[in-house]
């Protein structure tokens, strides 16, 4: 199930990046190797339809092509370089697609079930694993449930999620950051990854 | 940022989750982090990513590995028909010399001088275009947004898809300069201003204002000198929403101020 090596060998993916860069034929199959399921389980999360994620799937392998040469070790494990490629791109083609949210307030409680509805596609009906971590964003705190739903799975930018809600920035991000442990942490007791 | 804020932050920076300038700030501090701090950070972010303990559980179909390695196949040809060291990528590519007919090579040798021709044309309109930006920012102007944006000057400058969108002043004896450049395929609008006059006190802003020029809400700042805003990127902006640059106390929240300058996103 994990997606790349556990352990961060920067020296190595450094130079598995250059060769991607210099347009190696071997290295990008390895890349594909590495991370093809990763990007395709993020894109299938975001998109809309499966014929849509394999696009994405395959827009986003040319994108990692294209900024290989820019990847370093030093900052990010390969990982997580791929992953934070990816969200790019699939945030892009959300914001694209999809219809913006209406604002909600924090202070009209009734509005806030709406956006976590609104985002819900409409394959998690068949999807259990995904229905139950939708299941499992309803049950946390209200700010908690709300800023991950529109970050994580509305691809909303923490400042607009902010002004929004009218919630200092750092409330926001720290909301977040404590949802998705509690996820992670919730996910992990059900389910081995 | 307090490494306490660094830790925090780490995850949402493994997610994608940060905004741009969050993200950067991240770095920054990670870069200026020790070097067991930065590893902890580091590896506790990759642990983050490849967990997929959020994402579905779901396997690509097998054609998709063919699919997505011709995709950038295609990409990287097509990255290099205009590049010197095309005939270097066709054999890195195993695309060697083929025998073909007469009349292919009558083709071939038509298509050829089609593009030459045309090829003169683009260099003329290029050149054209590139005298018109020199124009309009002078060198140095341009030379800085090259030198920002890197490989995304031509796509932000000359890109089929990139909306200019040029301020007017609503103050004609108003000295400065401002343009917007929007694109769908980017998450954010890029500005680049120069000639504004520097006020002890006070500073320029980017903002988005109602039909009677009340701000509604504020996209950014602008700094005085010539400048890009890569470090202040704006958020994508809705067909007809109207801008305006102000000029405010620092540090001012006002909702009003002096319009200087007024665009409308086409």
């Amino acid at each position: 199930m994990a997606a790349g090596r556990s352990q961060h060998d920067g020296p190595a993916d450094r130079a598995l990046m250059q060769r991607v860069s210099a347009n190696e034929d071997e290295a990008i199959s390895i890349l594909y190797e590495r991370f093809g399921s990763l990007v395709y389980r993020m894109a299938v999360q975001a998109m809309p339809s499966k014929t849509e994620a394999e696009d994405a799937v395959q827009e986003i392998f040319v994108r990692l092509w294209r900024t290989a040469g820019r990847y370093d070790d030093e900052k990010a494990a390969l990982v997580t370089w791929v992953m934070l490629i990816s969200r790019r791109h699939l945030v892009d083609k959300l914001r694209r697609n999809r219809a913006r949210l209406r604002p909600t307030s924090l202070d009209h409680p009734a509005s806030t079930a709406a956006p976590t509805a609104a985002f819900i596609p409409s394959r998690l009906d068949t999807d259990d694993r995904l229905t139950g971590l939708m299941k499992r964003i309803d049950a946390l705190p209200e700010l908690q449930r709300t800023v991950v739903t529109r970050a994580y799975l509305g691809g909303q930018t923490l400042r607009q999620i902010g002004e929004e809600l009218n919630t200092p920035l750092g409330t926001i991000k720290s909301a977040l950051s404590r949802a998705l442990v509690r996820l992670r942490e919730r996910t992990g007791e059900e389910l081995v990854v | 940022m307090t490494l306490q804020e660094l830790l925090e932050n780490s995850n949402l920076a493994a997610l994608g989750l940060l905004d741009p300038e969050d993200h950067a700030q991240f770095e920054r501090a990670l870069s200026a982090a020790p070097p067991r701090v930065r590893l902890q950070v580091i590896s506790e972010q990759a642990r983050w990513a490849e967990s997929g303990a959020l994402l579905p559980d779901v396997t690509a179909p097998a054609a998709l590995r063919d699919r997505v390695l011709d995709g950038v196949r295609n990409a990287i040809v097509e990255a290099s028909i205009n590049s010197d060291d095309f005939s270097l990528l066709r054999e890195q590519h195993g695309i060697g010399p083929r025998k073909v007919s007469a009349s292919w090579r009558a083709a071939s040798m038509g298509l050829m001088a089609a593009v030459f021709v045309l090829g003169g044309a683009f260099l003329y309109v290029y050149q054209t275009n590139v005298n018109s930006a020199n124009s309009i920012g002078g060198n140095k102007i341009v030379t800085e947004y090259a030198s920002k944006f890197e490989g995304e000057f031509e796509d932000v400058i000359f890109g089929a898809s990139t909306k200019h969108i040029i301020f007017d002043r609503v103050d004609e004896s108003f000295a400065g300069e401002v343009a917007l450049f929007t694109n769908p395929d980017w998450m954010h609008a890029r500005v680049i201003s120069r000639n504004l006059p520097r006020v002890a006190g006070e500073e320029y802003r980017i903002v988005e204002v109602d039909a009677e020029d009340k701000i509604v809400r504020t996209l950014g700042p602008l700094q005085t000198g010539v400048q890009t805003n890569a470090d202040h990127p704006l958020p994508r902006l809705a067909s007809g929403t109207k801008l305006a640059i102000v000029r405010v106390p620092v540090g001012s929240r006002e909702a009003s101020a002096t319009v200087l300058m007024t665009a409308t996103v086409a």
